[in-house]
């Protein structure tokens, strides 16, 4: 290459160099430009700003993080590198000095996105959007701009194709390397307070993962390439992978964990609810249960005392009837009783008189006789008239049809129907008695009077009793059907009970069976 | 005392320990095989065997009448005034108690010491007046019938105070009969038996008077 070709690459380039420090630079944040650092035994640095992510392109590279404006090759290694080595992409051309050293930044890992948050989940802040988020504008300082294009006024820079094609695999480790220090460094501001606790991480990780991926979406054509010039690097690229595939696992682990917490506890919750569900189900049914049993139990009771009761009343009107129809029964046999009896005395009275009839004509008779003949009057009433005999004198009191000769019933002889024997009559009452035994003694013969006398102080004679008849005479109902009530048969049962005696000796004792057993045999 | 039952509880004590065998606080004893003991009888001869046993037996009998004797309501008891009792009327007592007590109960507890000493299943059968003691299940043979009859000798003896013998007039296997009479019957059964009568005869002849036969 002759100086005039290098002079004019070097105008153009620190034209650039002076374009690029002109433009507003960003603020200091982790920035998604892509970054390379080369130098020379991590003495010499090379800084190279670009523009923007989408302006990224081979040799076209910008080496800031926003901390460190000069960085070195041991420095920028430093950065913990925890992605993985990226897939390997065509290499891209270079546009790095041959002189920088490289260095590999591996992108973040493509599918380490944690696994989706759990709804039930809290929610945390979202964590600063890593380094190669698009959304944040690449910050540039212009100082740092300046100082690297005086630094470059004093190196000797030689770009041959070699070189170029050097630097640009530099810069691609860089570039790589760059993101991840970006990354991480995000990381760790974002996750300063939550460092301690995995499980904050792990809430983290969804996030970053996404950037991540994000990141590697933008970065994934220059990682490829550079990837694949820069074998050199692999040994940090493998610890920082490996230290981002346990991180990655840690986080996964604790997601897992906290997601298999929280269903445990969700489980628990939704078990101890239906067990409380199901404990007042029982109960409410255990009283609804007792409830009803309750109101049968009353029910029941009810029932009992109504049928109770029916019963009480229908014996009590049982016994009602039973005790009416023996009053009545009672009525009837008296009634019965009564009219038999007043008949009975009707037709002695008719037979009284029937007889009284016979006597009297033959006592006309007998005194038309004697009036026939001439005879001393006694009396100056009836001079020529015998005097009757004294039964014939005695009055007659017939009783009331209400009381038919009670006192005949009882204790006295029914008299003679012919009525000749004048001494057998009887006075049939006392009234009567005591009449007759006045008029006897007024016709006492201490007194001088004879039978005559008595006839005439005898009362006048009843009138004879006229049967009733037969239509008037009581009747009563006699075809009464009888309530009997009859002994109940006997059950079949041993109506005698015999007192065992038994008559057996005293069972002996083992003494007298040993002396029994012993005497046998003779002497002994 | 007719519902007094033997209770073997803790009849037998096995000191592990010190290796002894205790029976209900007796001295220690020893657990010795059938066979053995059938052995050492013959060799002993009759007489030992005899005496032997009757030792056996006296034990026996003495836990019974201190049993029974104990459940029966003593003289003491029933005259308080009586005060001290000597030893003498004390055994007196106790075998009075065994006396009063029923068949049944003896079966039960001389029964019990019986099993207890391992010499089977005691029953008593009565033919007539005569009395035979039954052991079931015995697990000597007849070189220890004499140890046999001397237990029960003996404890009829120390049981209820007198003098009685055994014979044994019937053996198989396992069962053997032993009649309880006096010394002067033991000695006509035997002769019977020695004639060559069976023991049901020589039971039933027993039952008739003597007639000078012997």
């Amino acid at each position: 290459m002759s100086d005039d070709k290098r002079i004019s690459a070097l105008e153009s380039l620190l034209d650039r160099i002076k374009r690029n420090a002109a433009e507003p630079r960003a603020p200091r944040h982790p920035e998604p430009s892509l970054s390379a650092l080369s130098g020379s035994a991590g003495d010499d640095v090379l800084a190279l700003e670009i523009p923007g992510a989408s302006d990224v392109s081979p040799g076209r590279y910008t080496i800031t993080d926003g901390a460190s404006p000069r960085r070195t090759a041991s420095q920028a290694r430093s950065v913990d590198t925890m992605a993985p080595r990226p897939p390997t992409v065509p290499p891209a051309k270079p546009a790095v000095p041959a002189a920088a050293r490289p260095t590999t930044v591996p992108p973040p890992r493509p599918g380490t996105v944690p696994p989706p948050k759990p709804a039930g989940a809290p929610t945390r802040p979202p964590p600063p959007l890593p380094v190669s988020a698009k959304s944040v504008p690449p910050p540039a300082p212009p100082a740092l701009a300046r100082e690297d294009v005086l630094e470059l006024d004093e190196i000797d820079l030689v770009l041959d194709e070699d070189e170029r094609a050097r630097a640009s695999h530099t810069e691609e480790e860089l570039q790589r390397e760059l993101s991840q220090a970006s990354r991480t460094t995000g990381r760790k501001r974002t996750h300063a307070g939550e460092a301690v606790e995995k499980t904050t991480a792990k809430s983290a990780a969804p996030e970053k993962t996404a950037a991540d991926k994000t990141s590697t979406k933008k970065v994934a054509p220059d990682k490829g390439t550079a990837t694949k010039k820069t074998a050199t690097g692999k040994g940090p690229d493998k610890a920082a992978a490996d230290k981002a595939a346990r991180e990655k696992a840690a986080a996964d682990k604790a997601a897992a964990d906290k997601a298999a917490r929280e269903k445990a506890a969700a489980d628990k919750a939704a078990a101890d609810k239906a067990a409380r569900e199901r404990v007042a189900a029982e109960k409410a049914a255990a009283e609804k249960a007792a409830a009803e049993k309750a109101a049968a139990e009353k029910a029941a009771a009810d029932r009992s005392a109504a049928r109770r009761a029916t019963l009480e009343k229908a014996a009590a009107d049982k016994a009602a009837q039973e005790k009416a129809a023996a009053d009545k029964a009672a009525a009837y046999k008296a009634a019965a009783e009564k009219a038999a009896a007043y008949r009975a005395a009707t037709e002695k009275v008719a037979t009284e008189k029937a007889a009284a009839g016979e006597s009297a004509a033959a006592k006309s008779a007998t005194t038309s006789t004697e009036q026939q003949r001439p005879a001393e009057t006694t009396t100056p009433g009836n001079p020529s008239h015998e005097a009757p005999p004294v039964s014939a004198r005695q009055p007659r009191h017939d009783l009331p049809a209400e009381e038919p000769f009670p006192d005949l019933l009882d204790d006295e002889e029914a008299p003679p129907e012919s009525g000749e024997v004048a001494s057998q009559r009887k006075p049939s009452s006392t009234a009567g008695r005591s009449n007759a035994l006045e008029a006897w003694a007024k016709a006492s013969p201490s007194e001088g009077h004879d039978a005559a006398l008595d006839l005439q102080l005898a009362p006048e004679l009843a009138p004879p009793a006229v049967a009733l008849p037969q239509a008037l005479s009581p009747s009563f109902p006699l075809d009464i059907e009888p309530d009997i009530a009859r002994r109940s048969p006997l059950p079949q049962s041993s109506a005698t009970r015999f007192v065992e005696a038994t008559r057996a000796p005293r069972p002996p004792t083992f003494g007298e069976l040993l002396d029994l057993s012993l005497s046998l045999g003779g002497h002994h | 005392m007719q519902g007094l039952r033997f209770d073997p509880a803790k009849a037998v004590t096995f000191d592990l320990e010190n290796g002894l065998v205790h029976l209900e606080g007796a001295p220690a004893r020893l657990l010795v095989p059938a066979s053995a003991l059938g052995v050492l009888c013959a060799a002993a001869g009759p007489e030992a065997t005899l005496n032997f046993g009757r030792q056996l037996g006296r034990a026996m009998g003495r836990r019974l009448a201190s049993r029974l004797g104990a459940a029966a309501p003593s003289a003491a008891d029933e005259d308080p005034s009586a005060g001290f009792r000597p030893p003498v009327a004390a055994a007196e007592d106790r075998i009075q108690g065994v006396r009063a007590a029923s068949l049944d109960t003896i079966v039960d507890h001389l029964g019990g010491e019986v099993a207890l000493a391992g010499l089977g299943s005691l029953a008593i059968e009565r033919w007539g007046e005569a009395m035979v003691m039954v052991l079931d299940q015995c697990p000597l043979d007849a070189e220890a019938d004499r140890l046999l009859e001397g237990v029960l000798e003996g404890a009829l003896q120390a049981a209820c105070g007198r003098p009685a013998r055994a014979l044994c007039i019937d053996r198989d296997a396992s069962r053997a009969r032993f009649l309880i009479a006096s010394s002067v019957a033991l000695e006509r059964v035997r002769a019977w038996l020695a004639a060559g009568s069976s023991w049901g005869e020589a039971l039933v002849r027993l039952h008739s008077p003597p007639r000078g036969e012997a």
